[in-house]
């Protein structure tokens, strides 16, 4: 898979391009910008875009502002966004149009390099990839709402579902069956009341009911 | 102990100094004896009330006041610089308007010029008369003293016995010669009441010192806290751009070294577990790090403001925390900064000492102010005196003027209600 980097830090940039070749990944360009980062992924039309969120000449959300260009203009392109803190207002940002080909991790992440690695992929293949951080950012904010009837279980499998693993990594990190996945999903769509049209529809309504301010 | 001669040699030395200070005065004060005459004529021209001068006299001290209001300032920065150089005394500069300027509306508002010309027609003048009074009455007391022993020749005679005129000016002698053995004394409490007159009517008022006061207390207060915030967010900024961006380095290069290791299988198992042990170590390291580093000041306050600070921080609390922020509207950047703080220290105050099961935080604007509500399920019993971090938050708190409020009874729950005012 062709990826483009953009990070600020020389240091940074050198481990994760480390990381995509371990993996058999080709770095195509390095940018320390958003603006660069544009150019870079308009000449090159990359798999993938592993991005910063503070960058010159900023130092706010350039990364940000940046992801959410490269997809409007380059929906084929995957967007992966690191970060040192990851906001769940930034995250807001990143899925308020589509939530499919798009990843927003800590970078602290990078480092469990197997895991990275297939979320990078996961993504490029139109998955999503949410931190753990992100997601306990956005549950805070739930007023009483339809999520409260939920056990802590199943708010667990809806967590991970909103990162978007598929049963088979839910039931991994777990540690318990595929077909408990399945029913604890179950529960949690008749909790939210989403009705048994289209599984993979009704996946998508729970995550995003989730993520909903 | 000092002997009399020396007692008498400071009281005299000390009173010199007095007098020159008040002699000083006195080209000053002349000036406005003269108007102060003039003014004790409408006293007299009263009297006379159908007196055709009577409008001539009012006219004179219409014309009089109208003078002494001109020259009000000018007198005042003579004045001013009069007790500067004889009694090392600053009085502060008041701005005050200028008659001849036509800011007549001005001038018959500004308490502070009345206040001068208070002192200018009345108080210095006062000293000064008393001073040329103690200076007659002294040298007529020399004057009579001298002559009083070719008088009492006269005045004794044996013929007529002693003459009245005698213990007259025996009577004389003594009250002048007490006024001239207490002129250090009275000198002395001449020099003091015309430094407190000026003190009082020539400086600033109190309420204008005090104002004043208040108002570089609170600049410099803010300046300090400003700078305070400016140190957090370059420490964080430091942090990130260094030792965040070495450790995660670290890290990547440990995770490389362990998957390659563990790929290649022919690694020793202590080896192994040691470099498995520091990747991990390293990753709480970095954990920790941005822990800290979001306590100090997170980039998303500046960038996003407070609403969207706070998720990280409920997020990060070991004690599940609900959060509800409602519409805020505009808030300066320290009152941010002050609750962003408020919420973060009242939440570790919930994780070490309640043993909460739950928390909520309220974040609301009513009116000017600013609401934030901690509330914990636990154990309650804390006290705003006791901990450490109760106390600094009510610093941080006090210092934008906000009001803190605990509520903790034994068993809970606890309750912590900050107020900030927000301006409009």
């Amino acid at each position: 898979m062709r990826v483009v980097i953009a990070d600020d830090s020389v240091l940074i940039r050198a481990g994760v391009v480390r990381v995509l070749e371990i993996a058999g990944h080709e770095v195509v360009a390095e940018t320390g910008d958003g603006i660069t980062l544009l150019a870079a992924v308009e000449r090159h039309r990359p798999d993938a875009v592993v991005a910063d969120v503070r960058m010159p000449p900023t130092f706010k959300d350039e990364g940000i502002v940046a992801a959410v260009q490269i997809r409007e203009r380059f929906p084929s392109t995957a967007v992966l966004v690191l970060s040192q803190f990851v906001e769940e207002r930034y995250a807001t940002d990143l899925l308020a149009r589509d939530t499919t080909r798009v990843g927003y991790l800590l970078k602290d992440r990078v480092a469990d390099i197997d895991s990275f690695i297939e979320a990078l992929e996961r993504v490029a293949a139109g998955g999503t990839a949410l931190d753990p951080e992100v997601v306990a950012q956005l549950l805070v904010r739930r007023p009483t709402d339809p999520l409260d009837r939920l056990t802590p279980r199943e708010r667990d499998v809806l967590a991970l579902m909103a990162e978007g693993r598929a049963n088979a990594a839910i039931a991994d990190v777990l540690a318990v069956s595929e077909s408990a996945v399945g029913k604890h999903i179950n529960n949690i769509f008749m909790k939210l009341d989403l009705q048994p049209d289209d599984l993979g529809h009704r996946r998508v309504l729970a995550v995003l009911r989730y993520l909903a301010a | 102990m000092p002997t009399t001669r020396e007692n008498l040699r400071i009281r005299w030395g000390q009173a010199g100094w007095d007098a020159l200070f008040l002699v000083s005065g006195l080209p000053l004060w002349a000036g406005s004896m003269v108007v102060l005459l003039v003014w004790s004529q409408p006293v007299l021209l009263i009297v006379k009330a159908a007196d055709p001068g009577a409008i001539r006299f009012v006219m004179s001290v219409v014309v009089v006041l109208a003078g002494v209001l001109v020259a009000a300032p000018f007198l005042t920065s003579w004045e001013r610089k009069r007790f500067r150089t004889f009694r090392s005394v600053e009085i502060h500069r008041v701005e005050t308007p200028r008659l001849y300027r036509g800011e007549f509306r001005q001038t018959l508002r500004s308490e502070a010029l009345w206040r001068q010309t208070l002192y200018h027609l009345i108080a210095g003048p006062l000293v000064g008369l008393a001073v040329v009074g103690l200076t007659f009455m002294d040298l007529l007391a020399v004057v009579v003293a001298v002559k009083l022993p070719a008088h009492a020749l006269v005045l004794i005679d044996p013929r007529h016995g002693v003459s009245s005129k005698f213990w007259g000016q025996g009577a004389y002698i003594l009250l002048a010669g007490t006024a001239t053995y207490f002129a250090p004394r009275l000198i002395r409490l001449l020099a003091a009441a015309d430094l407190a007159a000026a003190r009082r009517l020539l400086g600033p008022s109190e309420t204008i010192v005090l104002a004043n006061r208040v108002q570089t207390l609170s600049d410099s207060r803010a300046a300090a806290v400003e700078a305070a915030d400016a140190e957090r967010r370059r420490i964080e900024r430091d942090l990130h751009d260094g030792a965040q961006q070495r450790l995660m380095s670290l890290a990547v290069h440990l995770g490389i070294a362990r998957k390659t290791l563990k790929e290649r299988g022919d690694v020793p198992p202590d080896a192994m577990s040691v470099i498995i042990d520091a990747h991990e170590q390293v990753k709480d390291a970095m954990a920790e790090i941005r822990d800290l580093v979001r306590g100090l000041h997170p980039a998303v306050l500046d960038d996003r403001g407070l609403d969207a600070a706070l998720s990280g921080v409920a997020a990060r609390s070991a004690v599940p925390v609900r959060l509800t922020v409602g519409a805020t509207g505009p808030l300066s950047a320290s009152v941010e900064t002050v609750a962003y703080f408020v919420v973060s220290e009242a939440l570790a105050n919930v994780v070490k000492h309640s043993r909460a099961k739950q928390a909520a935080v309220d974040v609301s604007r009513r009116q000017d102010h600013l609401l934030i509500r901690v509330t914990d399920d636990g154990v309650g019993g804390a006290d705003a005196q006791g901990g450490t971090g109760l106390t600094g938050l009510a610093q941080r708190v006090a210092s934008v003027d906000g009001r803190l409020r605990l509520t903790s009874p034994s068993g809970g729950p606890t309750v912590l209600t900050a107020e900030l005012p927000c301006g409009v």
